[in-house]
């Protein structure tokens, strides 16, 4: 090949990657797509370790059971150790021959909502038999120095609502927890809230939608929350009746999911319209630090009737 | 000596800190306020008036408060009503402020993703902002909305920066009958000033069902462009002088005569022109005389506004033809090009005895003022300056000719 020619295959190299590039693209989306195609291609590669690069040590996965409705999710994952096992022992039964389209990708500071659907198969290496895969995935990513990881990911999230069966007794120590951040709010000290929460928790708002596309982020960490609560406590009043729809604890004890609906009030010291709402919330919660702590939470997510 | 400048400085800097830090606190004080009180009770509307007071500093912190992306993090508000009441506010008080960068935020916030509250505020305050091909377009994907108020606001806005495409809709909501969109309507109309008054003459002038209240609306326009006679800025003098000159309100015409005066030209001429439209001999006078200055540029001014008034009102016809018999040519020049770029017909015979005038400058004008009028007896005197010793002149007989499809 001569210099002109190897010019010319760069040049179209360079092309064909500015044209594949979406005009939506910023640095941060190419990093967040990096790592999930590290997911991906460490599941067809059967490479435990390029799946594991793209997950937090914190890592929390949850099983949708391709219910939109929060209320049938479930803790599957606390953290990755209990994550690569279960990887290590998938990867070894089957083989995965799918792809992966993301749908949206949201990033608000070092945080990142991105919503995924893997189609394709996967092929049971004893056997040989194979089951297609159409699976819609949500994920939460934080950024750490340079490197975008998985903190949460739901697997086949499903896109609508489905009738949930009738679910058991909220865990006591979470209904706890949660009427206690509720009555905090009642108070006009941030600290009696934010003590509820991880110091890198994430805070999203589904806007009543069932379709985590539409859903964003709001808040990044307790600083934040602080800062929004020392503001917004001044100028207003709060009350919160809270309840309790779901809890569902991990197999091993350290990490939860619960679904509250409430009805939020606030008045203002400026002026006299009272605006009041009412929501159901999805939290998870963890307790591998000691004490049970809100790691996410979510407003406004649509429950089936 | 350098310690002292940076002792200076940064006692600047924290000066310049702590007002930039006052005004932020401020403009919040008020977004509460907007946030804690319904749209239009005197508390709300009181805060709005506060952030106006505060003007263009304020302007970047009310931009923000109009994205959605706004209401995230420190700024989070969970209730779409307490975003509604501060985008609403928001709104307003910059189209009052009027602020650079508002219009492209304005922009997009007027689509039906928005509350009728939020979409009327921002289109009225892209309207107040005034022509821009972004906001013009924006306006117009809005004119075929399912809502009548947000199609009339549309309208409004898209007059107040003087184009077209908002006349059907403001005049079927003056023909018809909803009184309170009508109020909407003159209510825009008058804030429209000098933009809307063509408009505004033209309905004022037809039958409807609406004619007193236009006239009252017509009344306002013409006091509030009286007193915009008095602007500091050059364009808004003029401009409000050419309007009264359309309305031809007798009330102005001592306000425009002390305008005769004013420091820049087209002011003056712009009120010369709208006093001759009404008939006032100073007007008529100031640009006759114009007519006859050493200084081309007078003269060209003169050409163009008595243009104007002779196509508007016909109110100096007598004069220029008497212009033609004047003794002197920059006059009778000045007169026959008026009289051709009026397309005066009466002047015919007056414009043929010009191209016999002993002043080249006098039959160049008869010959191009022939053209324009484009009548066939002008053939004749046009084919005999073909051999006009200049040949300048004998240049426009031919393009005369050529208009006159005799070439």
């Amino acid at each position: 090949m001569t210099r002109l020619e190897r010019s010319g295959a760069a040049l179209l190299c360079v092309l064909a990657w500015a044209a594949a590039v979406r005009a939506d693209e910023t640095p941060e989306t190419i990093l967040i797509r990096r790592t999930l195609a590290n997911d991906l291609s460490g599941h067809r590669r059967a490479d435990v370790e390029l799946v594991l690069s793209a997950y937090e040590e914190s890592f929390t996965g949850l099983e949708g059971h391709g219910n939109a409705d929060p209320r049938a999710w479930t803790v599957a994952y606390s953290g990755l150790q209990q994550y690569g096992e279960a990887v290590r022992q998938d990867l070894a039964q089957h083989r995965y021959e799918t792809t992966r389209a993301l749908n949206s990708i949201h990033v608000r500071a070092d945080q990142a909502l991105v919503t995924s659907q893997d189609s394709g198969q996967v092929v049971e290496r004893a056997t040989g038999a194979a089951r297609p895969v159409d699976v819609r995935r949500l994920w939460i990513l934080r950024k750490t120095e340079e490197d975008w990881r998985v903190a949460f990911m739901v697997n086949a999230c499903g896109d609508s609502l489905q009738p949930v069966a009738a679910v058991a007794a909220p865990e006591p120590a979470l209904v706890e927890l949660l009427a206690s951040e509720a009555a905090g709010w009642s108070s006009s000290r941030p600290a009696r809230i934010t003590r509820y929460y991880d110091n890198r928790f994430v805070g999203c708002s589904a806007g009543g939608s069932p379709k985590p596309e539409s859903w964003i982020l709001i808040f990044n960490g307790t600083e934040e929350l602080g800062a929004f609560l020392s503001r917004r406590l001044q100028a207003t009043d709060y009350q919160i009746e809270r309840q309790v729809l779901s809890t569902s604890v991990g197999s091993l004890g350290t990490d939860a999911l619960a679904v509250t609906r409430e009805r939020v009030t606030t008045s203002h010291a400026a002026g006299d319209v009272v605006h009041s709402l009412e929501r159901n919330v999805l939290w998870t919660l963890s307790r591998r630090g000691g004490a049970w702590k809100i790691t996410s939470m979510c407003y406004g997510v649509a429950l089936a009737e | 000596m350098n310690a002292r400048v940076a002792l200076v400085a940064s006692i600047l800097l924290g000066c310049g800190l702590v007002a930039c830090t006052t005004t932020d606190q401020q403009v919040d004080r008020q977004i509460d306020r907007l946030a804690a009180n319904r749209i239009g009770s005197p508390a709300w509307n009181s805060a709005v008036d506060q952030l106006v007071a505060m003007g263009r500093p304020a302007g970047r912190q009310l931009i923000a408060h109009l994205s959605p992306d706004q209401y995230k993090g420190i700024y989070y508000r969970e209730y779409r009503d307490e975003q509604e009441q501060i985008r609403t506010g928001a709104a307003l008080a910059l189209g009052r402020i009027r602020p650079r960068g508002a219009a492209a935020a304005l922009d997009d916030r007027i689509s039906a993703a928005y509350t009728p509250h939020e979409r009327l505020a921002c289109i009225w305050a892209i309207g107040q902002m005034g022509f821009s091909q972004e906001s013009y377009d924006a306006l117009k994907a809005q004119l075929a909305d399912s809502d009548r108020r947000i199609r009339l606001q549309v309208a409004i806005a898209i007059t107040k920066m003087e184009m077209p495409d908002g006349v059907p809709e403001l005049e079927a909501v003056l023909a018809g009958p909803d009184d309170e969109l009508a109020g909407m309507a003159l209510e825009g109309l008058r804030e429209s000033s000098y933009a809307g008054v063509p408009l505004l003459v033209r309905l004022a002038a037809a039958p409807g069902p609406r004619q007193q209240q236009l006239r009252a609306a017509m009344e306002q326009v013409t006091a509030d462009l009286i007193a915009k006679l008095q602007a500091d800025d050059p364009l808004v003098r003029r401009r409000a002088a050419q309007a009264l000159g359309q309305i031809g309100a007798p009330e102005a015409r001592a306000a425009l005569a002390s305008r005769l005066k004013d420091a820049s030209t087209l002011v003056r001429f712009n009120a010369a022109a709208a006093l001759a439209t009404m008939g006032e001999s100073e007007g008529i006078q100031f640009l006759f005389s114009a007519l006859e200055n050493e200084d081309a540029i007078l003269r060209a001014n003169a050409v163009l506004f008595l243009t104007r008034v002779q196509r508007s009102s016909a109110a100096v016809e007598a004069q220029l033809l008497a212009a033609l018999r004047s003794g002197n040519p920059l006059a009778r020049a000045g007169g026959a090009q008026v009289l051709g770029n009026a397309k005066v017909p009466g002047a015919l015979d007056e414009l043929i005895e010009a191209t016999r005038d002993p002043s080249p400058e006098v039959r160049r004008s008869a010959a191009i003022a022939l053209g324009m009028l484009a009548t066939p007896a002008g053939t004749e005197p046009l084919r005999a300056l073909l051999a006009d010793p200049d040949k300048t002149v004998s240049y426009y007989a031919e393009w005369a000719l050529a208009r006159l499809g005799q070439s």
